[in-house]
């Protein structure tokens, strides 16, 4: 599969992250640890890229096996991802959710897709240590919200 | 694009005065960029960060910001580079790939060009892409050569 400019991988995963807790609250300031998932174990990521609802998005998936809602453009600029790599260490630090969806899914001008650009981010992640977490001071969200991020790997 | 094997998010924050045209703000040291080769960066504003981190404002407006990238020899690397082309949501989803040198952050800064599109306590947040120098011999054939 190719993606986007420069990605080329065997194959993806797209991964549901809950930005709640198991009481279905969430707070500012608080880390949400992706779920564990064995795929990526000895898998080199080739790339990563945010799955957005609403104006400008790619995916309507509200509800999607029970997660809530899909988080969109906005809610994602108050998000950071830290991401760790298979050592351990932090590998990727509060990268910006938004960065991982740079543009509109169509151009508002002329009606057509943009072409996605998938970020290149490289090596093998540990999910277990990997959170997403938004500033205090902030509540962006009313409802139970999840964030969708596509994994491209070999 | 080239892959990106690390990355740290830095804030430069513009202080609790608005600065004046002309200013230079240092970006501040953060450990993790010490020894290390940056690879590419990529800078934000408030439509894709509405709050950094640590809670203060985004500027709203790159237009008038430059940065320059010192290197370990106190070299400008990158020398009043257009913030406003860092950003990927301006230049088709892409990020600025760079020849990779061993940086040096903290001689490292941002210049206010245009005092009027920024404010007090707002920060400009740089997306850095790096690889470690104990790292640089397993990597650099992706890269090419670098000092």
């Amino acid at each position: 599969m190719v993606q986007g400019n420069n990605i080329e991988c065997l194959k993806t995963f797209r991964m549901r992250i809950p930005l709640y807790n198991e009481q279905g609250n969430s707070q500012p300031g608080q880390k949400y640890f992706f779920p564990d998932n064995p795929i990526f174990k000895g898998k080199n990521i080739v790339g990563i890229d945010a799955n957005l609802t609403g104006t400008g998005g790619d995916l309507n998936a509200n509800g999607d096996q029970n997660k809530g809602i899909l988080i969109n453009q906005g809610v994602a600029a108050y998000v950071y991802c830290t991401i760790y790599g298979a050592d351990q260490s932090e590998k990727f630090y509060n990268v910006p959710l938004r960065s991982f969806f740079m543009m509109p899914a169509i151009n508002p001008i002329t009606s057509k897709a943009n072409p996605r650009r998938v970020k290149p981010y490289f090596g093998e992640i540990y999910p277990r240590k990997s959170f997403l977490f938004f500033p205090t001071g902030t509540s962006p969200f009313t409802n139970k919200a999840y964030v969708s991020l596509t994994f491209y790997y070999n | 694009m080239k892959p990106i094997l690390r990355s740290y998010l830095a804030e430069v924050n513009l202080g609790t005065t608005t600065p004046g045209n002309g200013q230079n703000i240092n970006i501040q040291d953060y450990p993790q960029l010490r020894d290390v080769y940056i690879c590419g960066l990529e800078i934000f504003d408030s439509n894709q960060l509405a709050l950094s981190p640590s809670g203060k404002t985004v500027v709203s407006q790159l237009k008038g910001l430059t940065i320059t990238l010192m290197d370990k020899f106190n070299m400008e690397m990158v020398y009043q580079y257009p913030t406003f082309d860092l950003n990927p949501a301006n230049v088709g989803g892409f990020y600025r790939d760079i020849k990779p040198f061993y940086l040096q952050l903290t001689k490292s800064y941002v210049t206010i060009l245009d005092a009027t599109t920024v404010s007090a306590n707002q920060s400009v947040m740089v997306n850095i892409f790096y690889i470690t120098a104990k790292d640089w011999d397993k990597y650099k054939n992706i890269y090419g050569t670098g000092k």
